[in-house]
């Protein structure tokens, strides 16, 4: 609980640390073998893994016991709060980072989903302040 | 000077994990009085609250079949239900989002048709005391568990899947084993 | 945020010295409390676990001053006291005066915490309890008394 762990399955790790790390703005806490490395940001701890075979020493990305091999990929994501969501998303647009959609506006706070370079997704959002809020009803 | 035997009962700081209800409120408690004052006539998210917590969205099929597995199994607490297509839960500083597929907002189908769903390996981690005896528990109760436990050198894990068939991770460190922070 | 990080540091402090998990969990929101509060002014300390910590070990002397005072002076008085401080036998088993500790009255638990669970020199205990350095010296050795007769007691109870 004192922090919060997500694991994402990735194609290449150092691949996935340099996305995260150069456009996320995530800190490497440790990369000790090729198949692993586990990134920081504020309280978010988001560890990244290929999947390795079933021989391999650590446990999180070996096959299932029926032979089934873990993936990337899917909807269920973890979400970064940014301060302006405008502008983030022209930026990783620029950069040639991959977008699932366009921006949204729901209750609360507006969002756009990206793809890390193993099509896993991760949610910007920024909230809509109360106030602005206000003046638009 | 002769040692002090008494020195033997020294206790260092070692880090506990409260309960998960405890903390929850508590950390609520601090985001309200640290963060800036949110309306409370504006409904949805509170703002100061999404800045300090990690947040995970989860697709699923069914809001209250997912609200009762996280809360009656995990240890999750209900922050706010929005029928039909939205939960907000909370376990200790994790806040996970659930978002009904095919229900407008986020699991609203995209432009391209695609429609959000659950699935895929990508996975919250929790961790709790006891893992053989929790899984154990957990399987009696007829959860799926699709990754029995497994101990590593710092760790056990397991995958256990919810009733939506997402996979959550539960983890065990091993006796001295600390989180590197 | 801090908060997030330190709750575990905290409640691992507060938890084996307080005995009860309700008592560890109001005294751990009081810290919490108190720091918000204290990083509202214009003096604010640096927010960190050790400081979080200090905040903590104030608040269990606030309500160790608040038990005392409520105890009744008659249950305190009764106690037998030895004024000689009897060397301990060089085996000490730890767990069981750990939780010996639990059954010494407010002043004699309070005492010991402080000097030997949390290791401060005499005068921070004297600070934390406040009383002068002699009145914390005599106490320290009547609760090292009392904590040996109690783990004597029930070492022989076994």
């Amino acid at each position: 609980m004192s922090t919060v762990s997500v694991r994402y399955i990735v194609d290449d790790v150092d691949a996935a640390i340099a996305f995260y790390r150069d456009h996320l703005g995530f800190n490497e806490l440790m990369h000790p073998d090729p198949a692993f490395a586990m990134l920081t940001v504020g309280d978010l701890r988001l560890v990244l893994v290929a999947p390795v075979p079933a021989g391999h020493p650590g446990g999180g990305s070996r096959p299932m016991p029926d032979g089934t091999r873990q993936r990337p990929g899917g909807w269920n994501r973890f979400m970064l709060e940014v301060p302006d969501l405008e502008a983030a998303a022209a930026k990783l647009r620029a950069a040639g980072v991959v977008f699932r959609n366009e921006i949204v506006t729901g209750i609360g706070a507006k969002q756009v989903m990206i793809e890390d370079p193993s099509g896993n997704p991760v949610e910007l959002f920024e909230p809509i302040r109360p106030e602005a809020r206000l003046q638009g009803a | 000077m002769t040692a002090d035997p008494l020195d033997a009962l020294r206790l260092p700081v070692v880090p506990v994990d409260p309960r998960p209800r405890f903390a929850a409120g508590l950390l609520r408690q601090i985001a309200a009085a640290t963060g800036d004052s949110a309306d409370p006539a504006a409904g949805g998210a509170d703002p100061a609250a999404l800045r300090d917590n990690p947040t995970v969205r989860y697709f699923v099929r069914d809001l209250a079949t997912a609200i009762a597995f996280y809360c009656g199994r995990l240890g999750f607490e209900e922050e706010l239900v929005a029928a039909p297509g939205f939960a907000m839960l909370y376990r200790g500083g994790l806040r996970l989002l659930l978002s009904v597929s095919g229900v407008p907002g986020a699991g609203a189908p995209l432009p391209d048709g695609s429609v959000p769903r659950a699935g895929g390996w990508n996975r919250i981690t929790l961790q709790v005391t006891d893992i053989v005896g929790t899984v154990e528990a957990l399987r009696a109760a007829g959860v799926r568990v699709r990754a029995d436990v497994s101990a590593g050198v710092a760790v056990s894990q397991a995958l256990i899947e919810d009733p939506s068939g997402n996979l959550v991770e539960l983890i065990e460190p091993a006796a001295g084993y600390r989180e590197r922070t | 945020m801090i908060y997030h990080r330190a709750l575990p540091h905290v409640y691992g402090y507060l938890l084996p010295r307080c005995g009860s998990v309700s008592l560890a969990e109001d005294l751990t929101a009081e810290t919490f409390m108190a720091a918000v509060a204290a990083t509202r002014k214009p003096d604010a300390p640096e927010l960190t676990v050790g400081w979080l910590v200090g905040v903590a070990r104030h608040k269990l002397a606030d309500h160790w001053r608040r038990s005392a005072r409520e105890e009744r002076t008659a249950a305190v008085a009764a106690q037998p006291e030895d004024a000689v401080d009897d060397p301990w036998d060089t085996w000490l088993d730890t767990d069981a005066a750990h939780a010996a500790l639990r059954r010494l009255n407010v002043h004699h638990r309070a005492a010991l915490t402080l000097r030997y669970l949390d290791g401060l020199p005499v005068a921070e205990v004297a600070l934390h309890l406040g009383r002068s350095l002699t009145a914390t010296e005599t106490l320290l050795t009547r609760a090292r008394a009392a904590l040996r007769r109690v783990v004597r007691e029930e070492s022989h109870d076994r």
